[in-house]
């Protein structure tokens, strides 16, 4: 390495070969870089569109971790900001606004501000009320989309085109296949500065001891909302480009199950690990596919897998990866 | 008087830093808190005494505002806070210890006296909180102070050491640490010395003592031993009411006190 110090200031840790984590974190990381070029190599272009899916449940998983694993909030609702992000696509596109950008903006806009009215009532609450409250307004705007007749109601909107988001082509699907892993990418870099730093810290602290937390002047619901809406913005973008990638906005997409598969996710990988989101996805949705190729009663099987790997692996996949 | 209490000496001002006024606690038809009028003046340390169950730490969490009193009111430097959240008190400059001691058990103890730093950094709002880029325990300006508080407490050696896996006695030492990282305009000690081996103990009471006159401390402790070796004024709360306070030898020699609290045997010397 060239310059060392440069790589140890952009890196909250050091990092070694020898971690099982960076080795594994490094490997996906690379094959998912050259996916759409074997997949279009080998004529499979299928399996580009199937990991744009895993990826971009990544980046909501990522964003759900941000809050069960670092803060200690375990959100039932988060489908609700994919879905506000996926309206932010279908509700401008079916009034003839294509532009990507003006999408993201309502998007994060729409999702913090959401997120903050939620926020300040849900985070008053603790333990499963707070699963329970958050479920609560997940499923209120479910029905709300249900309700919006002229936005399809029950059957959502079907979007004629992608946004366009210049200079990237979304019409594509490898366009889109790169953008959601820079987009991956970012959101992972952006995660693991942010829990060293005093932000950070502060969330986990308030994780492991928010009565000490407080004693020591912290206003920890201050810091609880800020995570929240960070973790709403960051999930609206996931939003945005799942509608992008199935050409469709609706109320599914606010299903409490898709909640669920969130968590499963996050503990999948392992909560509280950067990394571990991502395999959490990866590992899930491949497990779906391919359970679905074998049998069409896959969700049986899918759920006993689920509760043996986290049975057997306590901290997740990825987190069991490293000694404790 | 503009002297920061922290800072003045017990020659200096004399308006006590924290003070209660006439405090009612019920818990139903128990009265924890029984009128309780306390103060606790600058550089003073004042002991705490009183059997299990005569509510000594109701009072102290009233003081920090975990509860809130039924009447009466609690003083900071003068000011009410009757009203203020825990987190404001303690940006008023109360820190403390808990009975049962509260660590942050997923941080190294560096980590932990860096979040104390790190809380006194937020109130003086100037350097704010160091953002959601900057590496916490990189920054000098953080890392500095909590190595400094560490070695106060003399745990310097077990800076990287996860707090999850430090000895009790190490535990109170690291939240006497984070205690005094915050600069503190007084501490309340929540029986510190509570668990400890005799060893620990003379480590913690040696600590106590060079702590002592630097910030206004209100200890409550059940080692009659270290209360009479430190304590400045003494005051004996029974069910709930404050039956004495005095200096420790007026407290010795109070027949109410040997009566009601330490029967009738002789106190040690």
């Amino acid at each position: 390495m060239s310059n060392p110090s440069f790589l140890e200031r952009l890196f909250p840790e050091k990092l070694r070969w020898s971690q099982p984590q960076v080795l594994v974190s490094s490997i996906v990381l690379l094959l998912l870089l050259v996916l759409p070029l074997v997949a279009l190599a080998t004529k499979q272009p299928f399996y580009i569109t199937l990991f744009t899916r895993v990826m971009i449940y990544a980046v909501a998983a990522c964003a759900l971790n941000l809050l069960i694993g670092y803060t200690g909030l375990v959100s039932f609702g988060q489908s609700l900001f994919l879905a506000l992000g996926a309206y932010a696509v279908g509700i401008p596109s079916f009034h003839g606004l294509t532009s990507g950008w003006a999408h993201l903006v309502f998007a994060l806009l729409g999702s913090a501000a959401v997120a903050a009215v939620i926020g300040m009532v849900v985070l008053r609450t603790q333990g499963m009320a707070f699963i329970m409250i958050t479920l609560a307004f997940a499923q209120m705007f479910f029905y709300l989309g249900i309700s919006l007749k002229n936005y399809g109601g029950d059957d959502g909107i079907r979007l004629e085109a992608r946004s366009t988001l210049f200079p990237f082509d979304l019409g594509s699907n490898t366009a889109l296949y790169y953008l959601c892993l820079l987009i991956l990418i970012a959101v992972l870099f952006f995660s693991w500065r942010l829990i060293h730093s005093g932000f950070g810290m502060t969330l986990r602290g308030i994780k492991g001891n928010e009565r000490r937390m407080k004693a020591m002047g912290f206003n920890t619901l201050k810091f609880k909302l800020m995570i929240y809406i960070v973790a709403a913005m960051i999930t609206s973008v996931a939003g945005f480009l799942l509608a992008n990638l199935t050409s469709y906005t609706s109320p599914a997409f606010s299903a409490w199950t898709v909640s669920g598969e969130l968590i499963v996710m996050v503990v999948l990988g392992g909560m509280g690990t950067i990394f571990g989101p991502v395999i959490g996805a990866i590992g899930f949705l491949m497990l779906e596919e391919g359970l679905k190729e074998l049998t069409e009663f896959w969700g049986m099987p899918l759920g006993i897998i689920i509760v043996a790997i986290v049975l057997l692996a306590k901290r997740g996949l990825y987190g069991s990866l490293k000694k404790s | 008087m503009t002297v920061s209490p922290a800072t003045t000496s017990t020659k200096g001002s004399t308006s006590p830093v924290l003070q209660t006024r006439g405090l009612v606690k019920r818990f139903g038809g128990l009265l924890a808190t029984d009128a309780v009028s306390i103060e606790l003046l600058p550089g003073e340390l004042h002991a705490l005494i009183g059997p299990n169950g005569a509510g000594k730490t109701t009072l102290i969490s009233q003081l920090t505002g975990e509860l809130r009193p039924d009447q009466g009111d609690i003083l900071m430097a003068g000011h009410n806070v009757n009203h203020l959240s825990v987190e404001k008190r303690a940006q008023l400059g109360l820190a403390r210890s808990y009975q049962i001691t509260q660590i942050l058990p997923d941080f190294t103890a560096l980590e932990n006296v860096a979040m104390a730093v790190l809380a006194k950094r937020n109130q003086a709002k100037a350097s704010s909180g160091l953002g959601a880029w900057k590496v916490l325990i990189r920054e000098t300006t953080i890392q500095s102070p909590a190595l400094a508080a560490l070695k106060q407490v003399g745990l310097e050696s077990q800076a990287d050491i996860s707090a999850k896996v430090m000895a009790h006695g190490e535990h109170r030492q690291l939240e006497l640490a984070m205690a005094l990282a915050l600069q503190p305009k007084l501490l309340l000690l929540d029986e510190p010395l509570a668990g400890m081996s005799g060893a620990e103990s003379e480590t913690m009471i040696e600590l106590l003592l060079a702590l002592k006159g630097r910030y206004p401390i209100l200890l409550v402790e059940h080692d009659m031993n270290a209360v009479f070796k430190l304590a400045d004024r003494i005051s004996v709360l029974v069910y709930g009411k404050v039956i004495a306070s005095g200096r420790p030898d007026q407290i010795k020699n109070d027949a109410e006190v040997r009566q009601a609290y330490l029967g009738d045997d002789a106190l040690v010397a």
